[in-house]
């Protein structure tokens, strides 16, 4: 894709931008003034990315944590509030009706993931990042980047199986 | 444990991430338009819709024919001023009557008499000698072209004589 699209790299990543800012905050709404923060951001100085798909990841990952920290009490007292809303606000992912339950167990047991497996898993799944490209985004080396995703394979088997169970 | 993983991984990738709004697209476009009106410099120089190379060349087309147009009027000007000044003494209009009226006010009656061609400026010229008589018809045969009248006659045309009144 060419670096003088923006519609083009807005189509095809804008989703997965929007779930990769969810990881960080609970509200779609704040997720999406994320991810506007960090497209423009990645926009700028694209041409002077190495990869610049890996670097549009990491601007978001980036931007998320600046709103946090800038929104840290704030979040803190209305974390309660945002939780509800992100429940009832939108889900994370498109299902077939038939299959709502599962993408609901599928969702509930990615947020019981650690923050650092979360992100891996949701880059290397959802935004379809090779591990050298996961590591670039999320300035960790490969091999720690390739371990957790192992680990969050494993812990997320786990919780859907407990979850089956009940 | 491979099999497994497998598995959870199609599964999970089986699902689809929401789309994003379109107000968040509007969102964007409008940021992106106007970064690149407040800071024309840092725009592509060619993006793939030519926006920006055409965009700034219009600019300084408009400029350069601002300017020019003001260079042309000028030009005018100066030229028609120029070209009264050149063409002012050679206009046919202008003859011994106009040019005594127009500058009558630098001229001696005497000397509008000596240049104009009149019998009294002849009979003074042939009372001096025939040759100042000849110089006088000499000067206006040049000053009109020979045209006029008396730049038929000389001296020794009896003619002319007849035509002056003198006997």
């Amino acid at each position: 894709m060419g670096l003088d699209n923006w519609t083009g790299w807005l189509e095809e990543h804008g989703p997965t931008l929007v779930l990769v800012a969810r990881q960080y905050v609970p509200s779609r709404t704040d997720a999406e003034d994320i991810v506007q923060e960090a497209f423009l951001r990645f926009w700028r100085a694209r041409d002077q990315a190495v990869d610049p798909v890996a670097y549009l990841y990491a601007c978001v990952r980036g931007c998320a944590l600046e709103w946090l920290r800038g929104n840290r009490r704030r979040a803190h007292r209305e974390s309660a509030v945002a939780r509800h809303e992100a429940s009832a606000d939108s889900a994370l992912f498109f299902a077939p009706l038939a299959q709502a339950e599962r993408r609901s167990a599928i969702e509930e047991a990615l947020q019981q993931l650690p923050e650092a497996q979360r992100e891996v898993l949701v880059l290397k799944i959802w935004a379809g990042l090779s591990f050298t490209q996961v590591a670039q985004a999320l300035g960790i080396p490969i091999n720690t980047a390739g371990s957790r995703y192992r680990y969050a394979l494993a812990k997320m088997r786990e919780l859907l199986a407990e979850e089956s169970i009940r | 444990m491979s099999r497994e993983h497998d598995n959870l991984e199609r599964e999970l990738q089986s699902l689809r991430p929401c789309g994003i709004s379109s107000h968040l697209r509007e969102r964007i476009a409008q940021c992106l338009a106007e970064s690149d009106a407040s800071d024309p410099d840092s725009r592509p120089v060619a993006d793939s819709q030519g926006r920006s190379r055409d965009g700034m060349s219009s600019v300084l087309i408009r400029r350069f024919f601002r300017h020019e147009l003001v260079g042309v009027v000028c030009g005018a000007v100066a030229a028609a001023i120029i070209a009264a000044i050149l063409l002012g003494p050679a206009d046919p209009a202008v003859g011994p009557q106009a040019h005594n009226s127009r500058g009558g006010s630098d001229l001696s009656p005497a000397a509008a008499d000596a240049d104009a061609p009149t019998l009294r400026a002849y009979q003074q010229a042939w009372a001096e000698s025939p040759e100042a008589l000849d110089l006088l018809l000499a000067q206006h045969a040049s000053r009109f072209g020979g045209s006029g009248r008396l730049a038929r006659y000389s001296v020794s045309d009896p003619n002319l004589y007849e035509s002056i009144g003198v006997p």
